[in-house]
């Protein structure tokens, strides 16, 4: 059964001559438990689409049908609400509040639903430490890490349990060990039976999604499903040798390369860890 | 809405008020201002209307009249506020023949002339050129709250017909004591024996009554001759038990006709003359209070100003907020707990100004503002409506966008 139908959805941006048109009548299906990475170059209008799927934006045409409902043209209120209980939204500059410490950041969705302050604390606890940084709770955004803001902001985008779960370039500020994590972390969720849809650069990220759509000039221009694992035939083509390096690439930055090391350390350490406590369950 | 959601805005407004103090200072300043000019001008308005009815002894009495020359008293409803204001100062006097036979009058009982001689006093540490002597009789104190404090007051059954009582403040500057009882004054000349000193009286403000703290009070008829006639009667108060109408009329006949056919006296009641000085206290009131209400209008659009910068720069905190789910009656909640707390404070601060504004003017002048409940709750409540409806302004704004365009906003 589809969760998400869109048919025919166009968005045009401006007015008279300066018009633009982002979104080209997009149709699309996307069914329960599917994780769709969505890819293209800049300005394709992957997310323009995403907005409009997570309804942070209006389609000017086109009708959407979200969990069996038409929300293309909900009043603002209605679209709050579905947002609040239906979509968890993970953006690329993580946008949690600077005010507020992590684990106020995780819990204001049910702030928005009433839910009272001690059993806010409970889920958020429970919730921060399901993507590992439980640690964290009362740290404020900017005493993080990239990787660690993305888990609170996912974090937060769980807190009321969304049927879909929206990343409008997850990784896009992340270093690549970060990168795995948080998409190690969203195949985690998914495998628990949510619904996700991210858009990526990186064509290396494809091996996590079971569907890879591609856009350009906002129209779908390749759909693909994929094996779980291995990276999407249509993204092989787009991914670069990065791997080629000289010697001068080696030698720039040693103190920058030593980092990274004793990063990967500490992240092959946890991992063990939770591969272990994992096993021990 | 449920109170969890309350309680949260509530800190959260407090904290980013907090973080912002600078600026909010100043916007509550502008409300504080504006609250305190609005409450100040009330308090001194109803000071003044207090000790008005204070002085005027029993003013709600309808038996009790007052005789004045015509041009003070005209309660006339089309005059404007500027006659008005002319109609504060007497203008005339009334002649020492309408005080002539008044008393054997027929229906008239207990009249008092008021009548005041500026002359020379001469007491025994100090004299005035141009001291205050008041001429009238015992029944004065029927009319105005005059109460003594030693000895007794004028025309007393057993005083000579010399007696004097004399204000507080005048006998210790005379005689260099409070109760200077038996003392002689000499007033233009002639020697008088103070028989009492009165309480001090408050003084009305803008108030054709002199200051009876510093006056002399003689009898009306000694007045009149150490004066050859010439103390000048400002009114007669008098009593009309029965028949008032019919009274008034033939007692204004028979002044006219004193006066030779013109009618340039006036009869009221004596609340009719508390009456005007408080319409026209009540149209000053009106007026500042309106100038008062101008400068809380602008501490009001100060506090929107605040808000529209304050919401122009958490625009992208409003499109996360909307992004996970805020719908748009909570944001704008949200900016409405700060707005309202903003005018609260400046409210409060208000407040306690013009009790302290209050204080400075009580010790300094005559006038005693009265700062009652009524006027802070209403003052309190002002300053909220003024946060609520200013801040709502910027928060319908910040709310109606879409999420996305709030949240591309940086």
């Amino acid at each position: 059964m589809s969760l998400i139908k869109l048919e025919g959805i166009s968005k045009i941006f401006g007015f008279g001559d300066a018009s633009s048109l982002a979104l080209d009548s997009i149709s699309l299906n996307i069914d329960k438990g599917e994780f769709v990475a969505v890819m293209g170059p800049s300005g394709s209008g992957k997310s323009t689409l995403m907005n409009i799927i997570g309804l942070l934006d209006k389609p000017s045409q086109g009708s959407y049908m979200l969990d069996n409902k038409y929300v293309a043209r909900l009043k603002p209120n209605q679209a709050a609400k579905i947002r609040r209980d239906t979509i968890g939204f993970v953006f690329q500059s993580y946008n949690l509040l600077n005010r507020l410490n992590i684990i106020n950041n995780v819990s204001l969705p049910l702030v928005y639903k009433g839910v009272s302050s001690s059993r806010r604390l409970k889920l958020a606890t429970e919730i921060l430490d399901r993507v590992g940084i439980s640690e964290k709770e009362y740290f404020y955004p900017n005493q993080l890490s990239g990787g660690q803001l993305q888990s609170a902001a996912i974090a937060r985008a769980l807190i009321n349990n969304p049927k879909l779960i929206i990343a409008d370039e997850p990784t896009g500020n992340l270093d690549s060990v970060s990168s795995m994590l948080i998409m190690e972390l969203l195949t985690e969720i998914h495998r628990a039976g949510n619904t996700i849809i991210f858009v990526t650069h990186n064509p290396e990220l494809t091996r996590y999604a079971s569907r890879v759509v591609y856009m350009k000039d906002g129209s779908i221009v390749q759909d693909e499903v994929t094996p779980y694992g291995q990276i999407a035939k249509t993204a092989k083509l787009l991914l670069r040798p990065s791997l080629m390096k000289s010697d001068e690439d080696n030698l720039a930055g040693v103190s920058v390369l030593m980092k990274t090391i004793d990063r990967i350390d500490k992240t092959s350490k946890t991992k063990k860890q939770k591969k272990s406590s994992r096993r021990k369950k | 809405m449920k109170s969890s959601v309350l309680i949260s805005h509530f800190k959260l407004s407090l904290d980013i008020i907090y973080n912002t103090r600078w600026r909010n200072f100043w916007t509550i300043l502008g409300i504080v201002i504006g609250l305190s000019s609005v409450i100040m001008i009330i308090a001194i308005g109803d000071g003044i209307k207090q000790q008005v009815n204070y002085q005027l002894n029993d003013s709600s009495s309808h038996n009790k009249f007052v005789i004045q020359p015509k041009s003070i008293n005209q309660p006339d409803s089309k005059s404007n506020f500027v006659t008005n204001l002319e109609n504060i100062s007497p203008s005339g006097s009334l002649n020492y023949l309408d005080v002539a036979g008044l008393n054997s009058f027929k229906g008239v009982s207990n009249v008092a002339p008021y009548s005041i001689l500026r002359t020379k006093i001469i007491g025994t540490v100090s004299s005035y050129k141009s001291g205050v002597v008041v001429g009238t009789n015992q029944y004065l104190n029927n009319y105005l709250s005059l109460s003594v404090n030693a000895g007794s007051f004028i025309d007393q059954p057993g005083n000579p017909i010399n007696s004097a009582v004399i204000g507080q403040n005048l006998a210790e500057k005379l005689f260099g004591e409070i109760t200077p009882l038996g003392a002689t004054v000499n007033i233009n000349g002639s020697p008088f024996i103070v028989e009492g000193v009165l309480n001090p009286v408050t003084n009305i403000p803008f108030s054709q009554l002199v200051d009876f703290n510093n006056s002399v009070f003689i009898d009306y008829d000694a007045a009149q001759n150490i004066s050859s006639n010439n103390a000048f009667v400002y009114q007669i108060f008098m009593t009309i038990n029965t028949n008032k109408n019919s009274v008034v009329k033939s007692l204004q006949s028979h002044l006219d006709e004193i006066n030779g056919n013109q009618s340039n006296t006036l009869i009221t009641t004596l609340s009719g003359i508390s009456y005007n000085s408080k319409r026209t206290l009540d149209l000053l009131t009106r007026l500042i209070s309106f100038v008062a209400a101008i400068s809380l209008l602008v501490g009001g659009v100060g506090i929107m100003n605040v808000m529209l910068v304050s919401i122009a720069e958490r625009t992208h905190e409003i499109g996360i907020r909307k992004a996970i789910g805020a719908t748009n009656r909570q944001i704008i909640f949200q900016f409405l707990v700060e707005s309202a707390i903003l005018s609260f404070v400046g409210g409060i601060i208000g407040i306690v100004l013009s009790y302290l504004i209050d204080l400075f003017i009580i010790l300094s002048t005559s006038v005693k503002p009265i700062i009652t409940w009524q006027l802070v709750v209403f003052a309190s409540l002002i300053s909220i409506i003024i946060g609520l409806i200013f801040g709502s302004i910027p928060a319908i704004k910040a709310a109606k966008k879409l999420p996305i365009d709030s949240l591309r906003s940086s």
